[in-house]
Formats: structure tokens, sequence, C-alpha cells
């Protein structure tokens, strides 16, 4: 029996080491279905989700080149020209009229420019020897000036509008909530495998803690890291379809915000900025805490600033946390 | 590992305090059951003219005895759109709306009508085929386009004739379109005293518009009119004068005219004091007061007899500003 008490006490102190994030979400979430009117509500619980699944995606991404130590400024940009391109084809181009052409070549489209946007920043990374944080900023800048650009061509107004209500399904419209939850917990499992169980996660690991010994190790560092912004690329590709199809807009804008948001939720969650410790397990749980925290300050109608000053003590205990609990598990 | 538990106790009393804190907000909901919950969705509250009709619909509808829940998305559309959800799921009564993107708020209006919540925009309209309840704005193409008049008058009284600079919001929003659509309707009007030189896009951002007055002023030296379609741009359309030699009073040898819109205290003080030229003035008050009315009849079920609710507004001169500047929300504000 004593044993059986230890063991449990052993794994859920064990649990909590991994996911210092965990009690804090539990208990921010008791607390707001007490505390916050209509928190626990069918309505809100479905806005909440609805709200964590571009926020997902693009996190999971980011989350894959944090693992290795870099950074990626250029996936809100990514979400910009992702939108207004998507929107162009889907509602001005000549293949407007027809939204069962149109949707699947705007899909393909976005997702292409998350693709291209990555290859630039691998290269620029792998190829010129760029810092990350130098590379990404660099495109990021370039990025968000060609979305605004070509919105201001293609349309009187920065945005877009008009587009085919089908694609409002992957927004979640209506009955169709699921579709992005379901989108994002997918590519959330996908992502999850790829880490965990596959030697392309190990090595993202292994060259996060250490480019040199893993190259040494015989490690393709250069391939890997290409990879890595691939993926991160793609992933916000995905999610500017989904925000997009959320706003039914095509914007140059969407995103603009977003960053902070993005880097908290992975690093509320846990994982290091310093690389080599964390995943996309403890990013969801990121993910779910930053937007119950907006959720339930704009539901108590607390102001934008206090939210900031909030969110911003929380990232600093969170950081401090993840600094204590994984020293211990860098050093080993 | 008393490290780890002082870490851990921290993280769990913030979230403890702050919930708890903000629970104070939820007890007053439960006690005032009967009273009707407003949601107010504003963009930002950048300008003196949103600062002072922000607050003073928070104003109206505490007279009215009204319960405001107001969120603010900082220039995001997509943050509203999600704030705009989060009010629904609050359940208020009915949403008063100045919106950032006139397109992007399209979501917001068809999510309010599926859950049955009464919507109203103030200020910025919104067109095309999924409108929100009623819109209170100024009448912002007439206005636009009657200030530039007004001052044609006064240029063809003085034998004179303008190389113009024009400056233009940003598109996204309504507002800026009608007004653009407004001043170039006046231009077309009066050929004989205005020629287009530049247009210079501002995005409703300070430091975009100096710039590209910088170089639109440096390109076209011949230019000797700016028209604004805000009194926001006051700043950089200033600052920008003030590096040319050229911020003087009318009747000074270096004097360069200007023609705003918004009637804000800032347009205003620089009318009064011999800067500005002519100010199309909508009404923070008015608006304020129309929109919070709307939103309590709409919640009684009463409908509006139009869609949009116009603010006529007031057109100031340098010539008729004793007369009609009195009437203005930001008079009582001047020096």
């Amino acid at each position: 029996m004593r044993n059986t008490t230890t063991n449990l006490k052993d794994s859920i102190s064990g649990l909590f080491r991994e996911m210092p994030i965990l009690p804090l979400l539990i208990v921010s979430f008791v607390l707001a279905i007490f505390f916050v009117p209509h928190f626990f509500t069918v309505y809100n619980l479905k806005n909440y989700l609805l709200q964590s699944a571009d926020l997902l995606i693009i996190s999971c991404g980011l989350t894959f080149v944090v693992l290795n130590g870099g950074i990626d400024f250029s996936v809100t940009s990514v979400l910009a020209l992702g939108s207004v391109v998507g929107a162009y084809i889907m509602a001005l181009s000549p293949l407007a009229g027809e939204p069962a052409l149109s949707i699947p070549v705007a899909i393909l489209a976005m997702m292409g420019i998350g693709v291209v946007v990555g290859l630039v920043n691998g290269f620029s990374v792998v190829k010129l020897k760029m810092p990350s944080f130098v590379a990404t900023l660099a495109t990021q800048l370039i990025v968000l000036g060609v979305a605004v650009q070509f919105a201001s061509m293609v349309s009187e107004t920065s945005s877009i509008s008009g587009l085919p209500e089908a694609f409002f399904m992957l927004g979640g419209e209506g009955k169709y909530f699921f579709v992005p939850v379901l989108i994002a917990f997918s590519i959330w499992l996908f992502s999850n495998w790829l880490l965990n169980r596959t030697i392309f996660g190990k090595r993202v690991f292994a060259i996060g803690v250490n480019p040199i010994a893993s190259f040494i190790s015989g490690v393709p560092v250069k391939k890997t890291i290409l990879w890595l912004m691939v993926i991160c690329g793609l992933l916000a590709g995905i999610a500017s379809i989904i925000a997009t199809a959320r706003n039914q807009v095509g914007m140059a804008s969407l995103g603009d915000k977003m960053f902070l948001t993005t880097i908290a939720s992975v690093i509320v969650g846990g994982t290091s900025t310093a690389g080599g410790f964390g995943g996309v397990n403890k990013t969801l749980l990121g993910v779910l805490f930053i937007t119950l925290l907006n959720n339930t300050m704009n539901l108590l109608g607390v102001g934008w600033y206090t939210i900031m000053i909030v969110l911003g003590a929380l990232v600093v205990v969170s950081a401090m946390t993840n600094y204590v609990f994984n020293r211990g598990n860098r050093m080993e | 590992m008393s490290e780890k538990w002082g870490l851990k106790l921290a993280a769990v009393g913030l979230a403890m305090g702050f919930f708890a804190g903000c629970g104070s907000n939820s007890q007053s909901d439960e006690e005032g059951t009967k009273s009707i919950t407003l949601g107010l969705s504003y963009d930002s509250l950048e300008s003196a003219w949103l600062v002072v009709n922000h607050a003073a619909v928070i104003e109206e509808a505490k007279k009215r005895g009204a319960e405001i829940i107001s969120v603010m998305a900082e220039g995001d559309a997509a943050k509203q759109n999600v704030q705009i959800e989060n009010l629904i799921a609050r359940r208020v009564d009915a949403i008063l709306c100045f919106p950032k993107d006139s397109s992007a708020i399209v979501k917001s209006i068809k999510q309010c009508r599926a859950a049955g919540v009464p919507i109203v925009m103030i200020n910025r309209s919104v067109s095309g085929p999924i409108l929100p309840d009623v819109q209170i704005v100024a009448n912002n193409k007439a206005m636009a386009r009657e200030v530039l008049n007004a001052f044609a008058d006064i240029a063809r009284r003085e034998g004179k004739t303008y190389q113009v600079v024009l400056l233009v919001g940003n598109l996204s929003d309504e507002n800026a379109v009608l007004r653009k659509a407004g001043h170039h309707e006046a231009l077309a009007q009066n050929p004989d005293v205005f020629n287009l030189l530049a247009e210079v896009p501002t995005e409703w951002n300070l430091d975009t518009a100096l710039k590209g007055l910088q170089n639109a002023l440096q390109a076209n030296p011949e230019a000797n009119l700016i028209v604004t379609p805000s009194d926001y741009l006051w700043p950089p359309i200033r600052s920008v004068l003030e590096q040319q030699g050229r911020w003087a009073k009318i009747g000074e040898p270096d004097h360069f005219p200007v023609v705003s819109f918004d009637g804000d205290e800032l347009g205003m003080q620089y009318l009064k004091d011999g800067y500005n030229w002519a100010d199309a003035a909508q009404d923070a008050f008015l608006e304020a007061r129309l929109a919070v009315e709307w939103a309590h009849k709409l919640i009684q079920d009463e409908a509006p007899p139009e869609n949009i609710i116009f603010d006529e507004g007031q057109i100031v001169t340098t010539e008729n500003f004793s007369e009609v500047a009195p009437a203005v929300w930001s008079y009582p504000l001047l020096r």
C-alpha cells in the first residue's frame, strides 16, 4: 500500500517536474470554472479550442527550431503572405469563380509559401552560416513587405474579402468547429511522433544540446537544420490557412502581433530557449495556458495592458521555473 | 528543493491572485442580473477623438444603468474577432464596436447574428452584403467633399490656386476610403483651384505619414496645400513643415495651408491659432450617445429606420470659426 502511494507520488512529481506548467494550467482552469462568468459553457469551451488551434500549429513549428537552439521570426510574416496570396487566389484570380479548384490551389500556395520561406531560412543558416535570428529577421521583413505590397497591388484595400463560403469550414465556422481543432491536434500528434519516435527527432535534440559533438558523432547537422526550418515554415503556412479561414478575409496584418504569443507559448510550456530540452507536448500546455489567459481575461473585461503585465510576469516565472527544473536535466 | 517549491507556489499564487482579484467582477455580475451588459470592442485609442468617444460611450452606458465590458484589439483585426467571440461567450446583451478592419469584422457580425447579439458599429462603417444591425458614422464622403469645397470658395475669393498633396488613411478602413473619395470629388469639382500632385499613403501610421510627406514635398517643391483625412496626422505634418521652415500662421510669408478632418482638439486648436484653414468636425459625443441609445433599442427589438445613421458633422473654417466652432465637441478643450 505504502509502495503504491510512493509510486503515485513519484509519478505525479515526475510529471510536474517534466511539465511545470501543468499544475498552473490545472489550477487556472479550475479557478476559471468557479470565478470567471460564462467560462464553463459549451459555447466558450468551443471558442477556447478554436482560439488555440492556429496558435498550436504555429507554435509546434517554432518548437522544432527552438529545440535546436534557434529562432524563427519569419513565421508571422508567412501567416501574412499566405493569407493575402491565398485570399487573392480564392477571391480575385481567374480561378475565383470555381471554389472546387481555387480552394485547393490556394491551400497548396499557402503551404508552398511556408516551405519556400523555410528553405530560404534554412539555406541562410546552413550555407551562409547566418545566425537564425538574423536570417529569419531578414526574411520576416522581406516577406511582410511582399505581403503588404501584394495586397495593395491586387486590392484597393489592404484586406481581401469575398472568399468562398466552403473555405470557412477550415476555420471552424458553424457546425464545423471541430475541423481546425482536429487539424491542429493531428499536427501536434505528428510533431510529437517526429520528435520522440524517429531518428530525426533524436538528431534535433542532440544538435540542440551540442551541435559540434553531434557533428563529430556523425549527425547530419546541416541537413537536419534545413529540414527544421522547412517544417517550421510549412506549419506557419498551415496556420495561415486556418487563421485566414477563421477571419474570413485575407489580411497583410494577419499575425502582426502574434509572435510574442507564439514564443510565449513555447517558453511558458517549458521548452528551453538554449535548445536540447522541451518538446511539442510542453508547447501544447503552453498554448492551452496562454489561450486560457486571453480567453478568461476577455471574459472578465480586463484591460489589454493588464493582460500584457500578467502575461509578461508569467513568462518570467515560467522561464525561472524551467531553469530551476531543467538545470539538472541538461547537466545529465 | 525549497527553491523549486517557492517557484511553484509563486506561479500558482500568481494565478490564484489574478482570478481572485478579478472574481469581484463576477460578483457584481451576479448582483446586477437585471441590468444590461454591453460589450465594447475598440480597435485602439490612438487618436484624441477615439479617447473622447470611448469615454463618452462608457459614461452614456453607465448613465443608462448598463454594465460595460471593454476590450481593446490594439490594431489587430484577428484579435478583435477573437475578443468579440469572447464577448458573445460572456453573454453580453449587445456589442458596440469600433472595428479595425471593415472587411475582417464581417466574421464577427456573422457570429453576432448567429448568437442573436445585436452589434452596433461606431464611427467606422462596414459595406457589403453582411451588415451590422446599425452603424453610427460620420458622413465621411460628404464631409470630406464639403470641407474642401469650403476651402475652394475661400481660395476663389482670394484668387489663389493650389497644388495639392493628399494624405490617405489605411484603405482597409472604410472611413479612409470614403474620405479619399470625398476629397477626390471636391478636387474634381474645383479644377480651377486644385491640382492634385501626389497621394501619400499613411496606413494611419504617424511614422509612415512623416516619411511619405517628406518624400512627397521633396519630389513636388511646387506643392502648396496639404489635405489630411484626420487630425491624428497633425504631428507629422507639423514636423515636416517645421523642417522646411514652413510652419507659420496664416498671413505670414512662409505659411503652408492645410485642410483637415475630425475636429479633434489639435486640429481645432491649429484652426484657432491660424495654422489650419478648415476642419470637418465629427461629433465624438453625439456618436457615443446614438450608439448606446441604439444598442438599448436593438435589445428591445426596435429596428433602426436605416442601417446607417449619420453624424452630419460641422464644417469649420477660418471664416466661420466664431459661429460654428462653439458647437464642436472639442471646443471647450481649446486654449
